[in-house]
């Protein structure tokens, strides 16, 4: 056998030779491609992370599914916050629509896993899972831990991982982590931090010194999703139009003490400032998008006017000089320009106008009622209340096209939109569930959620 | 693939062996390579029909049935489900227990909320209505059975 | 072995790699792989969280210490209220304007001012429901101070009279009716020192 092969190999031509050179060739190529796909693995970007290889992807055309089972709790303590985190990021996660969302009661037979290298990915990939999230809760001495993992389900890949401690409240860990993640994946501003300002009458408290029976309201903050509502006013008076400053630190509104004045309360020091100090009567604050300024309407000259100061009350000066009243201001993203409602045509109608006042343009042709403008921080549009039948419906005007469309159709009244600050959603007040309550609801008119219950609820202000 | 490794250190020792007997050839040792690719010939056309893995469904016969035209979601249940309760989406191998949140995400963009199955015929009715209500709990409104024409 | 024997051994071999890797195009047995993390090497991100870990913070809101109180003192003279000599002078839908019988009364309640010269008044302008809250302060604010200006056409010190607009927000009368919204259209007279 020996002697045979060795002559046979001597006996092989130079042709023969590359026959089998490129037969072996194709038997190398071959190997190559049935090879495992992991090792396709680019090293490269083991070196380097791009921001490419760390995005999860969804099959062509359809979005990203992502599941969030609870977080381990690895102290015998934190059950009840791991559960809760895992509860309030799945929703947090939901709220953009940029993911699908694996509901959380389909994770039954999917093992737990305690260990992220035990993370049963085969599962979640036959559940239909992209991104898994895998966190941990540990809880000792009263400090809190959380841990949390974006995993890729196909590679396997961690392609996001942080560690969160120090919040007072759980929700604040699964807020904090759907932000971020939002950020890295779709690059994406979430709103799970910001908060919603409205007034409430809950209290059922009345104005002390009053012949009828007048009930006060109070201003209130939410987080985005309605949990957490605190009350933020104490004046026992008529607290009405809640504005936040952009930092969201402040909060001013129109203060009854008892004749009406704008004031602007500082919710992390517990102070009050009054940059109007009295002078005349004045409405609705609003901070302008940097924050130095305040625009708001004042009687002080004896007609409704819109004026403007700096947020320490110094450089106060009117913008609109007309018989109707001018009123309801709404500051422009980049602070030139305010919208603001007018009844110089005999109904209220929105109208645009530069800081000076000049170059004042009806923006509203078809409302009987057009009210409430909130300027669109993302998206050039304007929302506001305009009258439909005997109640008013949620409308949101193009001001490139000049087009208004409807996001809210009859049930009951919706007014008072206010833009969350990524444009995508829209905070109003509706009376279709009973009372007054404060929603909240995409920009294209769905994902509708009812933020409040208790009591009267109205005037909702979002954070930035 | 252990073999090739394995038929490494002979090829070795033969050319060891070669280079004793001439040690002065040029030419390439052409014999382990030889030795090699019909290895992997076995080795390929072993796996090969392995790798055909689809699902073999005895598909009942109906006669009065209607051609399936356009794209469609199809559940393949074949006789294995008896046992193992798997079915198959495509060719994914997906248990019972995950199917309706499967099909509620295929179903997610379409208008259509139809899946047609193919179960095989051998199967008995309980395993269809399991099937059936899987499939109705992941918001499918209509589940066409798909038949064999019998044979002329 | 002869030469074409040869030969056709290379073309076979050649023929049958060839069909072997065409019918290897669905992969669909499962790769007995490892685990990605020993083949591959560290992942994209460090699997270790960072070293420093993010601090969250939700911080609560503190009360507010009350604002010192304004200087016009909003203590009410409960029974002069109660049955006020000051009677309210009520408005059109939509309107800020004085009517005759708007202009009526409010003659009458000059002439009441014109007998009590210490007494200071706040005018409320109040509105109905139908409109939007914030337009109803400005509306309100108009009819406050459209009684006021008509005041002060008849010879009342304008330091004497305070408007204030309380908008759609303190109804008079609860009902959704017509007649509800006339008597809510309203500037209300409120003695607020004598």
């Amino acid at each position: 056998m020996n002697k045979n092969q060795r002559g046979l190999r001597q006996r092989f031509s130079s042709w023969q030779l590359g026959a089998i050179g490129c037969a072996f060739g194709m038997v190398a190529a071959a190997v190559v491609i049935a090879a495992p796909r992991q090792q396709q693995a680019p090293p490269a970007s083991q070196q380097q992370p791009s921001e490419v290889a760390l995005v999860i992807t969804g099959d062509p055309g359809t979005p990203p599914r992502y599941a969030v089972p609870d977080f381990v709790a690895l102290s015998p303590d934190a059950g009840e916050v791991a559960k809760t985190i895992g509860q309030v990021l799945w929703d947090d996660l939901n709220f953009e629509r940029e993911f699908y969302m694996i509901p959380r009661d389909t994770y039954a037979t999917i093992p737990a896993a305690r260990r992220p290298e035990d993370v049963p990915f085969n599962s979640w990939r036959e559940l239909g899972a992209d991104g898994v999230i895998f966190g941990t809760v540990q809880q000792s001495g009263g400090k809190t831990t959380v841990q949390v993992r974006l995993m890729n389900v196909r590679s396997r890949q961690t392609v996001f991982a942080k560690e969160y401690f120090n919040a007072t409240n759980p929700r604040a860990y699964a807020h904090t982590i759907a932000d971020e993640i939002h950020q890295q994946q779709r690059q994406l501003r979430g709103v799970a931090r910001t908060k919603i300002a409205f007034v409430s009458d809950r209290n059922r408290d009345s104005l002390a010194n009053t012949v009828e029976k007048r009930e006060v309201k109070e201003v209130y903050i939410a987080d985005y999703d309605g949990e957490n509502q605190r009350r933020i006013t104490v004046s026992r008076q008529l607290n009405l139009t809640p504005a936040w400053s952009p930092d969201g630190r402040a909060i001013a509104y129109t203060s009854y003490r008892p004749l009406p004045d704008v004031v602007v309360s500082l919710i992390y020091q517990g102070l009050l400032q009054n940059p109007t100090k009295g002078q005349g009567t004045n409405y609705v604050p609003v901070f302008s998008p940097d924050g130095t300024r305040i625009a708001f309407m004042s009687g002080r000259d004896g007609n409704p006017e819109i004026y403007v100061m700096n947020t320490d009350g110094s450089n106060q000066r009117r913008l609109t000089n007309h018989p109707a009243g001018d009123g309801t201001p709404t500051w422009a993203p980049n602070g030139q320009q305010l919208a603001f409602v007018s009844d110089r045509t005999g109904t209220p109608q929105i109208y645009i106008m530069g800081l000076d006042g000049s170059n004042v343009r009806r923006i509203t042709m078809s409302e009987s009622w057009a009210d409430q403008p909130t300027w669109s921080s993302a998206f050039n549009e304007i929302a506001y209340a305009g009258r439909t039948g005997s109640g008013y419906d949620i409308k949101i005007f193009d001001i490139a096209s000049g087009e208004a469309r409807q996001i809210t159709f009859g049930e009951g009244s919706n007014e008072r939109p206010s833009y969350s600050a990524n444009g995508r959603h829209l905070a109003f007040t509706s009376t279709r569930s009973g009372g007054t309550q404060v929603f909240t609801v995409g920009r294209d008119g769905r994902n509708l959620r009812q933020i409040t219950r208790t009591g009267n609820n109205q005037m909702p202000a979002w954070s930035n | 693939m252990p073999k090739v490794i394995a038929s490494a250190p002979n090829a070795g020792g033969r050319h060891q062996r070669g280079r004793r007997v001439s040690p002065t050839l040029a030419e390439i040792n052409v014999i382990p390579l030889v030795d090699v690719m019909l290895v992997l010939l076995i080795i390929f056309m072993v796996a090969a029909p392995m790798l055909q893995r689809g699902v073999e469904v005895s598909l009942p016969v109906a006669s009065r049935s209607q051609d399936i035209a356009s794209e469609r979601i199809f559940v393949d249940v074949p006789l294995s489900f008896g046992k193992d309760r798997r079915v198959f989406l495509g060719k994914e191998s997906v248990s019972l227990d995950v199917l309706p949140e499967r099909v509620r995400q295929i179903m997610l963009n379409r208008t259509d909320k139809q899946v047609f199955l193919r179960i095989d015929g051998r199967l008995n009715v309980q395993h269809q209505l399991d099937v059936f209500d899987e499939l109705k709990a992941g918001g499918v409104r209509d589940v066409g059975i798909v038949t064999d024409a019998p044979k002329q | 072995m002869s030469r074409t024997s040869q030969i056709s051994v290379v073309v076979m071999l050649v023929a049958a790699l060839l069909a072997t890797s065409c019918g290897r195009r669905k992969p669909s047995i499962p790769q007995p792989s490892p685990t990605p993390r020993a083949t591959t090497g560290p992942p994209a991100v460090p699997d270790e969280p960072p070293a420093a870990p993010t601090r969250v913070d939700d911080a609560l809101p503190v009360p507010p210490q009350p604002l010192a109180e304004d200087a016009v003192s909003n203590r009410s003279l409960d029974d002069l209220n109660r049955d006020s000599p000051l009677k309210p002078v009520f408005f059109g839908l939509d309107s800020a304007d004085l009517d005759d019988v708007g202009r009526t009364t409010a003659m009458a309640n000059a002439d009441v001012l014109k007998k009590y010269p210490t007494w200071v008044i706040t005018i409320e302008g109040h509105c109905d429901e139908r409109g939007t809250a914030e337009y109803n302060l400005a509306l309100g604010e108009r009819r406050s101070t459209a009684i006021k200006t008509y005041l002060t056409s008849l010879g009342i010190s304008p330091d004497r009279v305070r408007t204030v607009s309380y908008g759609k927000e303190f109804p008079f009368n609860p009902g959704h009716t017509e007649d509800a919204w006339a008597q809510n259209r309203r500037g209300h007279f409120v003695i607020t020192s004598r």
